[in-house]
């Protein structure tokens, strides 16, 4: 939960993360998406004044739905808009197939 | 690969996900999805189809090795605002129709591709790069 101002980064990190329908935290393409803090940075979700965006590789077979209500769900409520950016999917090789075993 | 896009919510998601979904109503925010998601979406949905190259499950990419049926299909997608049309490279086996099949991709892309992520698929442009002869014993279905 938000007291005040502040946003703990790596608090949101860890819920998305732990997000059965997201494969990892993604920065963006430049590396955009992300919180600079004493001594390190946290890749994957970008705090402002005027609103919060989470960058994630959604894990197929999770739809596009699946994977944006699983992420507020575990984001929790904010004071300010959640933006969400997918920008990678994460296949498993061995997912069911059609083929009969190999 | 390139743009994100915007992908707006589709209103009617129901089972279960209410706390995330109140959240969001409160304080809209975007979704966004990058190109690349839409093109291994398709490109994964393309396995679900007999006779199509790349059906076994690889990720796009990697399709120097092993043979046609073995790899994956490659799309490239241009997304706008809530459409995508797609651009397909696929083989098909060799005495299977290329024009049903063909047919079917189509169907089956433009049905699936919501499905997944909610865009609108406005057109699929196919190229069969090649007729593959299914191996006996190694690639056959059921």
């Amino acid at each position: 939960m938000t007291t005040g101002v502040g946003i703990d980064a790596d608090r949101i990190a860890a819920a998305v993360r732990a997000t059965r329908e997201v494969a990892g935290l993604d920065g963006g393409r430049y590396g955009e998406i992300a919180t600079y803090l004493p001594g390190r940075c946290v890749s994957g979700v970008r705090i402002r004044p005027e609103s919060v965006t989470i960058g994630v590789i959604g894990r197929y077979p999770a739809t596009v739905t699946d994977i944006d209500a699983g992420v507020r769900a575990a984001v929790g409520p904010l004071d300010r808009p959640l933006h969400l950016h997918i920008g990678d999917l994460h296949i498993e090789e061995t997912g069911p197939n059609i083929l009969g075993p190999s | 690969m390139t743009a994100a896009t915007r992908v707006p919510h589709p209103a009617d998601a129901d089972d279960g996900q209410d706390t995330g979904r109140g959240a969001e109503r409160d304080l809209p925010g975007r979704t966004t999805l990058a190109d690349r998601v839409v093109e291994r979406t398709a490109a994964q949905a393309l396995t679900e189809i007999a006779d199509v190259g790349g059906t076994a499950h690889r990720i796009l990419g990697d399709t120097l090795s092993g043979p046609p049926e073995e790899r994956s299909a490659q799309v490239s997608a241009s997304v706008d605002d809530t459409t995508a049309a797609l651009n397909v490279r696929l083989s098909i086996a060799y005495p299977a129709s290329v024009a049903s099949t063909t047919h079917q991709v189509r169907s089956h892309l433009t049905r699936r591709l919501p499905e997944l992520t909610g865009l609108v698929v406005t057109r699929v442009d196919i190229t069969v790069t090649a007729l593959y002869l299914a191996q006996p014993g190694s690639g056959r279905v059921r």
